[in-house]
């Protein structure tokens, strides 16, 4: 009888054989001294690599990781692929006005800095000084800025409707939350593009409002779609905690009236 | 295993909550860096490993698909990472040193397990490490997924940009040679 390959052994020793192979190798070793004697040695040599001493890393590990790449980190997600705008990542179900939202990041930074770092000297420079290109002419400057402060007034009222619909809700049996999910899903990407936009610059109440707003959109997408009455209830009182809904209902008044007074400004100036 | 609370956690991550992100890395550093130890060999590399495979997954991870576990997934890069480091530095070159084996086996046999015997624990220990070091990168990569981490051939190969039958001879390389540079010290 032919002796069973070094090859068969090994991948029988790590269980990788069909069971054809399986069953041949093992009447086959059960006769055969010397390939009994192979497959021992074998097994004796995975055990000592399994056994191989591994320093051991304590408790605080993972705090020790996280402090050496924290400051490495945005630059790790943004300079992927050769696409400055993180539109290219979007999936493709959210793109059309995802789009918008998205082109909006670019000129985002520029409206804020320039309405905001004026007055304020300390204020710290956004990290997107760098996406923004160059200083527009200052009638194009006005326009984006309208086109920035509607995307967010949209944002802002779509995110209010819906967490409205979820806290009217009607608990009695299993609350059906599909619709508010879906929405929360497509809000919560939109949502993360103007935070992102609007981190580093000097206004406090949106950026907060907007950083509140995302672990909620967050459970939102990703509860199930019917919910226990408890589960709901939980939901709701951690959106009532917050006071999420008139917070976001303010920011958007107030970006509205922003927005009005950049249309006057504009009016008075043409 | 992926529980609920990871299933949120790795959401939120994907969102871009760096918290969440920071969780993960709490939860998976340890582990991550075994895989790291055991296809680099040293501490320092490691360390370096486990760096890359944080800073990779947290660009990757808006392209995750929870197909497997994020365990699984992190060890698959972390493997890569140690590939990559290894082959951008020439190879070392490990000593030899095969004086004493066969009486160390021998004492090795006996049963009992004073200091003595404690030395030569260490001593086959060193030579494990050193049959691993002369084996190529990708074949301790494939080698420590499929043994040690228990992962399916077809996934290791997928994840060393290998077909299943090259994944399968590496593995094959890889326990082929260190039995060979074990041999001298088995009891046989
Ligand atoms: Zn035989």
């Amino acid at each position: 009888m032919a002796h069973s390959t070094e090859e068969q052994l090994v991948a029988y020793a790590l269980d990788d054989v069909e069971a054809g192979t399986r069953a041949a190798v093992e009447a086959h070793v059960e006769a055969c001294a010397q390939c009994r004697m192979s497959l021992e040695e074998i097994r004796a040599t995975l055990d000592h690599a399994a056994a191989l001493e591994i320093p051991e890393r304590g408790d605080d590990y993972g705090a020790q990781v996280w402090t050496s790449i924290e400051s490495r980190l945005s630059e790790s997600r943004s300079s992927e692929g050769s696409h400055p705008s993180t539109s290219a990542r979007l999936p493709v179900r959210l793109m059309p006005w995802l789009a918008a939202a998205a082109a909006v990041v670019l000129v985002i930074g520029a409206y804020w800095l320039g309405r905001h770092n004026t007055g304020t000297s300390g204020a710290p420079q956004a990290p997107l000084t760098a996406q923004v290109p160059s200083s527009p002419p200052r009638g194009t400057d006005a326009i984006r800025e309208r086109v920035v402060l509607a995307a967010l007034g949209e944002h802002l009222d779509r995110t209010e409707r819906t967490l409205v619909e979820l806290v009217n809700s009607q608990p009695g049996g299993r609350v059906d939350i599909s619709a508010e999910r879906a929405w929360a899903r497509d809000l919560l990407e939109a949502n993360r593009l103007y935070r992102q936009a609007a981190g580093g610059a000097t206004t406090p109440a949106l950026s907060q409002v907007l950083e509140d707003l995302e672990p909620v959109l967050l459970e939102i997408a990703n509860s199930p779609s019917r919910l226990t009455s408890d589960e709901f209830e939980t939901l709701r009182d951690r959106i009532e905690a917050r006071s999420l809904v008139f917070k976001v209902r303010v920011t958007g008044a107030d970006v509205r009236a922003r927005q009005r007074a950049l249309m006057r400004r504009g009016e008075s100036q043409s | 295993m992926v529980d609920g609370t990871e299933t949120f956690i790795l959401a939120q991550a994907r969102a871009g909550n760096r918290d969440a992100f920071r969780t993960l890395v709490d939860r998976h550093s340890r582990a991550v860096f075994r895989v790291a130890y055991r296809v680099t060999g040293n501490e320092q590399d490691a360390e370096d490993v486990v760096q890359e495979t944080f800073l990779k997954a947290y660009a990757e991870l808006p392209r995750f698909e929870a197909r497997s576990g994020l365990g699984t997934w992190l060890h698959r890069i972390a493997a890569n990472c140690a590939i990559d480091l290894l082959r951008k530095r020439p190879r070392k070159t490990i000593s030899h040193d095969d004086q004493d084996a066969a009486p160390l086996v021998q004492r090795l046999a006996s049963p009992e397990a004073g200091p003595e015997r404690q030395a030569q624990g260490r001593e086959l220990r060193a030579r494990v490490q050193t049959a691993m070091a002369d084996l190529t990168p990708l074949e301790r990569a494939a080698f420590t997924l499929r043994h040690l981490e228990q992962q399916p051939i077809d996934a290791i190969a997928e994840a060393l940009g290998q077909n299943p039958a090259a994944t399968r001879h590496s593995i094959f390389r890889a326990v082929a040679k260190m039995r060979r540079a074990l041999k001298p010290l088995m009891r046989t």
